[in-house]
């Protein structure tokens, strides 16, 4: 899922960056607050296991592969803003150290993945906790896979569309929205599985020493 | 007189017609290969992929990897080349190298040491929030 460098048009990634800016502002704000002595450690090793599950390819039918993110723990233990800095950090580190995602490209893979993944976790798990809060958990985290899935589904289809030369060949990246909507989508309905199944793990052992923030 | 005429106009029509065949020339010439793998060694294969001459926004060679994620194509006669492959779900790369030409040998690819990167990172993450862990104890100190 994480779009590397020469797939995005400057016409995305730029308003990209500026929304993330924002964001990543909004995300800071009040950081001193939230931050203490005991949370801090927990976010380490929370964050350092995000960025080793998106390094860990498990095979998906199909013949594909793919990773889980770690973005609904994070979301749900710590909050939106937190895990939006949290995972826009693993984003960049997996970048500069695996190419797993380029530097242009860095700002729509945090608001896909970092921002709307969380903030989906953190609405579905709020919404759902009272029918079954097992069920929430796992909700919130096959939503956090899924939605990002499909913003980056659409950052990439409408390429094509929008950055092309004047014969219409495109200048990006080269599948338009039939192709990359199925394509992106379908493995990451496997993959949101695999998250969910994990999330709820860590949720137990989280919730057992008292840690959840959502 | 008119089926001369005829005649003629007929053999006029030949050499476009010739025009059609498409001929062929088997040589045996240096090619690039350019191996394409996912972070855990699995092939990038069947993907598109096009490659670009320095400076030229026109494909120099376009086509598929092979079953061993393998792009192999004729390199321009000098510069950088562009290689770019996609795959439909997002995957794939964009990068900028100078190819081995006819009579030169591949600089031996850099070997991926993956685990000592992920420990690097790993270990750039944990003093970083250990940086932060001293700043948090020493707001709270009076």
């Amino acid at each position: 899922m994480h779009i590397p460098d020469g797939f995005l048009s400057p016409q995305t990634y730029l308003p990209a960056y500026a929304a993330a800016g924002l964001a990543w502002a909004w995300a800071a704000r009040g950081l001193r607050r939230t931050l203490d002595e005991e949370t801090v450690p927990r976010l380490a090793a929370m964050t350092a296991l995000a960025y080793g599950l998106g390094l860990v390819m498990v095979p998906i039918p199909g013949g594909s592969s793919g990773h889980a993110l770690g973005v609904a723990m994070l979301a749900l233990l710590f909050g939106v803003r937190l895990a939006f800095l949290a995972y826009s950090l693993v984003l960049a580190l997996q970048s500069l150290l695996f190419g797993a995602g380029g530097i242009t490209a860095l700002a729509v893979n945090a608001l896909a993945m970092g921002l709307a993944g969380s903030a989906a976790a953190v609405l579905a798990f709020r919404g759902l906790r009272r029918l079954n809060e097992t069920a929430a958990v796992a909700a919130a985290a096959w939503l956090s896979v899924v939605l990002p899935g499909l913003l980056v589904a659409l950052a990439l289809g409408v390429q094509p569309l929008i950055a092309h030369k004047e014969d219409g060949t495109p200048l990006f990246f080269p599948f338009g929205l039939s192709i990359t909507l199925p394509a992106v989508l379908v493995p990451h309905f496997f993959i949101g599985a695999g998250e969910a199944v994990l999330t709820v793990l860590v949720w137990r052992f989280a919730k057992a020493r008292k840690w959840c923030a959502a | 007189m008119k089926r001369r005429l005829l005649l003629c106009w007929l053999l006029a029509l030949l050499p476009p017609s010739y025009a059609h065949e498409v001929h062929h020339a088997v040589a045996a010439q240096n090619a690039v290969s350019v191996r394409l793998t996912f972070a855990d060694g699995q092939p990038f294969a069947f993907e598109a992929f096009e490659v670009y001459a320095a400076g030229s926004d026109k494909p120099h060679a376009v086509g598929r990897t092979d079953a061993d994620g393998r792009a192999v194509f004729l390199p321009p006669s000098s510069g950088e080349v562009r290689l770019r492959a996609f795959a439909a779900d997002g995957h794939g790369v964009d990068l900028k190298f100078d190819p081995p030409r006819a009579g030169e040998t591949a600089a031996p690819a850099a070997s991926e040491d993956s685990s000592s990167k992920l420990v690097f990172g790993a270990g750039l993450l944990l003093a970083l929030f250990g940086l932060i862990q001293l700043f948090v104890k020493r707001k709270k100190t009076p």
